[in-house]
């Protein structure tokens, strides 16, 4: 079971370092808001002058002895069309383990969490290097939105982190 | 060189949940002259973000909230 954090990001307006926090056990049901709502109070306590959370699910994936598929779902709920729902994702491996070859992820969008569900789109990404950020976005997208990755190729990773915002 | 000394603060908060269970909350650089007032602010938003770590209960309340400053002197071990 994938474990829920809530990364809170800050950039310090006064000195412009990055500070970060992570808050893990976090309830999977808290909406969006709800999570805004509460980095926005963990802020008020801090010294950072500035602060965005975003949703953020960690998972370890390792296709080493069979090609596992590892799936996540996160959901958002963008409220205002004229938004972007954006997932980026990143992942890390180590410099011994990239000497494997490149990495392909899937990643596919629902409007339900139903396995059934008709995917809304598909979109792919390969990369060799060692490191990568790879951000997808859904133009004009209104309603409840579920993300799932899949790691369809060896994937020898140290992590894969998926943050979705609106 | 001489001795180097650095001061940390960070705000531990311990937070109670409905099975009794408690799990503490530690944030860097809390600030200085923080009230009661902007501790309990954090309980309403708190109440459903965070769960226990054990078998997942809710949030009830933080029960204290503690100040922890810390001063670390690193020896300068190149002097005779």
């Amino acid at each position: 079971m994938a474990k829920t954090s809530l990364i809170i990001s800050n950039t310090d307006s006064t000195t412009g370092k990055k500070l970060q926090k992570t808050l893990t056990d976090i309830n999977s049901a808290a909406t969006n808001d709800e999570l805004k709502t509460f980095a926005q109070a963990v802020n008020a306590v801090t010294t950072n002058t500035y602060g965005e959370s975003n949703r953020v699910d960690r998972i370890n994936v390792d296709t080493e002895e069979s090609a596992t598929v590892s799936k996540l779902f996160r959901e958002i709920t963008v409220t205002d069309a004229a938004k972007n729902a954006t997932a980026k994702i990143s992942f890390k491996r180590t410099e011994d383990e990239a000497s494997y070859g490149g990495v392909s992820l899937t990643v596919f969008y629902y409007n339900t969490q139903e396995s059934t569900a008709e995917k809304l789109t598909t979109s792919s990404v390969s990369s060799e290097a060692p490191t990568a950020l790879y951000h997808v976005t859904i133009p004009n997208y209104n309603g409840r939105l579920y993300v799932e990755i899949e790691a369809t190729e060896d994937f020898y990773s140290e992590f894969v982190k998926l943050t979705i915002s609106s | 060189m001489a001795d180097v000394t650095k001061t940390t603060k960070v705000l531990s908060l311990v937070a109670e949940f409905t099975d009794g269970d408690d799990r503490t909350l530690n944030l860097d650089n809390p600030k200085n002259d923080l009230t009661a007032a902007q501790i309990n602010a954090l309980n309403a938003p708190a109440a459903n973000v965070l769960i226990g770590d054990q078998d997942q209960a809710a949030f009830k309340q933080f029960k204290t909230a503690k100040v922890i400053t810390s001063t670390v002197t690193y020896l300068d071990l190149t002097t005779a």
